[in-house]
């Protein structure tokens, strides 16, 4: 592959530098090497992995109470969303001064914490899961899901609205942008760098893989994960790493306009990675499209993705496509069509470029 | 699939021009006469500072008064009183916003006095329980003008306000805010009037490095937490105009307009030596004119700019947005200008950072 021939990647640029009150003009040469991986000095982005863990409590909350058909309290989400007592008002298993709610995009807060509202609601229904009436749904393998009564799968639409209203907008829309980036580079500060190295490593954090990606994929979280399972079609690793790596070191070494081309490229691969998983997830659903259980958890995964594409500050498609998009797909998930599902497939797969590997996303 | 490589590349060998200024301007270098600035200081003290507190002292004190009057008779007409001087007090507190220095830097006056926007969840329970500590961390957005907003104005009934915790809470919140402010005050006259004017050099800690500072900082506030975030400029483009200042008065506007002529009073030393002079001094220029005008001027296309608004800032977000980031342009740039311009010329360094604690 050309791209691991690339690493590592040596940036020479050449700067000319000119001084118009002396009449002359300086030519200098400069160099830096980007590593291969995120190993570079004082990177410290506990913050975010206080709040990966955070929700990964949350979703596991809601999975065991699924397993086992058990109410789930929307009072007990509510106190791990916004870490009451600094320990989730008990619900998590370690302490931490660190929120989701307070990083949440504050218009969707509401919308977050109504769907705790509803799925204590649900949670509580002694139905099976059908067209109209909310309840648990079992497959013949033991897979126990719950769904409202269009087939919306809140647990689902929790967890991944948390991935886009948190870690994707706090990372793409908060520390990449001017506020965070128009800041000091200057004064280090032991184990956390400067503060825009510290802004840049704090959107690095929540993308959930360690420094070692992408030689190494292991204990990858949340959107690191979703992003390796399209790198075989996008080699998705490799770029939003290099992405991210040569941000990093060209803050460190000064060169902002490097920098701020390494913010356009995060910004994209990040959403192309969003975009092939929708692409995936509605493939999925045309594919398991009779089948209740599976379809509308593949749908709701693809819907609130779809939704998470918004957080993006320099996203590709419109809000009205993204409308559209959603439309297309409609409210009631029982109730889809293959060819609304393919239509929403291709509008997405047409705006991103994609047309050459949507069938096999 | 290597092509995702490529971009990187060809920017890295991109030519990159960095044109490098003439001007020495090394932040920190103390340029100017020393005892021009020590005459600015004390003037700016005695003209903008002391009888911005003192305004703000006595209209507190005419709300403590009209609200001792409404709680022996609870009426319709004592209920309008204390209304109208609370937002009295408010507005004269704006002016006084950006002198977060010394003794108010001491007290954390702005955050005691003004944090908005009001956790109301974290009042009510307050009130709810009668046992809080207003100076506990968790209360920091359930105090101060923005609670007694909330107490006087969350709805038109009498009943609500004239219920005991209710106005137990609003008595708390108005004793904080007095006394708070009668440290400051008295502190300024013990001595820090002396040490304000005497440390008149241009370095960090500087009265002068501190006061550009505050400045510039209460300045982004106004700009931010008052017109960009209630705009949606933080937020995608999705408006919150329930996050704009006073939301419950709807005083919003006229607050903003007072902040903003408070700091432009603070830089121009109103009657007496401001910044604005000291630049002149300095022969500080801003393109062919003074850096003193230019910025004088970008306050008044900001004045001009709020002034046009109509009265409720938050209906203007939701109905009118093209006005208020008309403004809003506006703001940024006369920023460019009080953040860079400004504390170049004067030797002065921005020290302080957005910092949300992670």
């Amino acid at each position: 592959m050309l791209v691991s021939k690339l690493f590592p990647l040596t940036c020479m640029a050449l700067l000319l530098g000119v001084s118009s009150c002396k009449d002359e003009v300086q030519i200098r040469e400069k160099k830096f090497t980007v590593p291969s991986t995120y190993s570079f000095d004082n990177v410290d982005y506990s913050g975010q992995i206080a709040r990966l863990d955070q929700l990964d409590e949350m979703v596991s909350y809601i999975e065991t109470a699924i397993k086992a058909k058990d109410q789930i309290e929307s009072e007990v989400l509510m106190e791990m969303f916004s870490n009451a007592n600094e320990n989730g008002g008990g619900n998590f298993s370690f302490s931490s001064s660190k929120q989701l709610s307070d990083k949440c995009f504050g218009p969707h807060v509401q919308k977050v914490e109504a769907y705790f509202d509803q799925i204590e609601l649900i949670s509580t229904s002694q139905n099976e899961a059908v067209n109209g009436v909310a309840g648990f749904s079992e497959n013949t393998s033991g897979s126990i899901r719950l769904y409202d009564e269009n087939g919306v799968e809140l647990s689902e639409m929790i967890e991944k609205t948390i991935m886009g209203a948190v870690f994707y907008y706090q990372a793409t829309a908060v520390y990449l942008d001017n506020d965070k980036m128009n800041v000091d580079n200057e004064t280090v500060v032991e184990g956390q760098g400067t503060a825009m190295q510290h802004h840049w490593d704090e959107a690095y954090g929540y993308l959930g893989v360690s420094n070692d990606f992408p030689a190494s994929t292991e204990s990858l979280r949340f959107w690191g994960k979703y992003c390796d399972r399209r790198n075989d079609l996008l080699s998705s690793n490799a770029s939003l790493s290099e992405a991210f790596r040569m941000g990093r070191a060209a803050i460190d070494n000064k060169e902002y306009d490097l920098r701020d081309a390494a913010i356009v490229e995060v910004r994209k691969n990040w959403e192309k990675g969003c975009v092939a998983t929708i692409i995936h997830y509605l493939n999925e659903a045309v594919d398991n499209l009779g089948d209740d259980h599976t379809r509308n958890h593949v749908l709701s995964e693809a819907y609130v993705f779809i939704e998470s594409l918004f957080y993006n500050p320099d996203k590709i498609i419109s809000n009205n496509e993204l409308d559209e998009v959603l439309t297309k797909i409609g409210a009631n998930f029982y109730e889809v069509s293959a060819q609304d599902l393919q239509s929403a497939r291709d509008q997405l797969s047409t705006i991103y470029e994609m047309d050459n590997i949507k069938s096999a996303l | 699939m290597s092509i995702k490589a490529i971009p990187f590349a060809i920017i890295a060998a991109v030519f990159m021009q960095a044109s490098i200024g003439c001007k020495d301007n090394n932040p920190g270098e103390p340029v100017g006469s020393p005892f021009a600035r020590e005459d600015m200081l004390k003037e700016m003290a005695e003209n903008v500072i002391m009888p911005s507190y003192s305004k703000l002292l006595s209209d507190v004190q005419q709300l403590e008064a009209d609200f001792e009057m409404f709680k022996s008779s609870p009426n319709q007409q004592e209920f309008i009183a204390v209304r109208t001087s609370f937002i009295a007090a408010y507005v004269s507190w704006q002016s006084c916003s950006p002198f977060e220095v010394g003794p108010a830097a001491e007290e954390s006056l702005r955050l005691m006095l003004n944090t908005f926007t009001l956790d109301t969840s974290q009042l009510k329970a307050n009130m709810e329980s009668g046992s809080y500590d207003l100076f506990s961390a968790q209360n920091s957005d359930a105090k101060g003008f923005p609670a007694l907003d909330f107490l006087l104005f969350r709805n038109d009934s009498l009943e609500q306000f004239t219920q005991e915790k209710a106005l137990l809470y609003f008595e708390q919140n108005l004793d904080l805010i007095s006394e708070k402010l009668n440290t400051v005050i008295s502190k300024w006259n013990d001595g820090y009037d002396q040490e304000f004017a005497s440390n008149s050099g241009t370095s960090v800690g500087s009265s002068l490095g501190l006061m550009v500072n505050e400045l510039n900082f209460d300045f982004e506030l106004l700009k931010n937490a008052k017109v960009a975030i209630p705009l949606g400029l933080k937020t995608l483009g999705v408006a919150q105009p329930e996050l704009v200042e006073a939301v419950y008065s709807d005083k919003s506007k006229e607050l903003l307009l007072a902040n903003l002529i408070g700091i432009k009073n603070l830089f121009i030393g109103a009657e007496g030596q401001g910044i604005d002079d000291y630049l002149d001094n300095l022969d500080a220029k801003y393109g062919n004119e003074n850096l003193s005008q230019a910025i004088i001027n970008r306050f008044d296309n900001c004045e001009t700019k709020i002034s046009a608004l109509n009265s409720s800032l938050k209906s203007e977000i939701e109905n009118n947005p093209s006005a208020v980031e008309a403004l809003h342009t506006e703001l940024q740039n006369l920023v460019v200008l009080l953040k860079t311009d400004m504390p170049s010329q004067l030797g002065v360094q921005i020290t302080y950072q957005d910092n949300d604690g992670d």
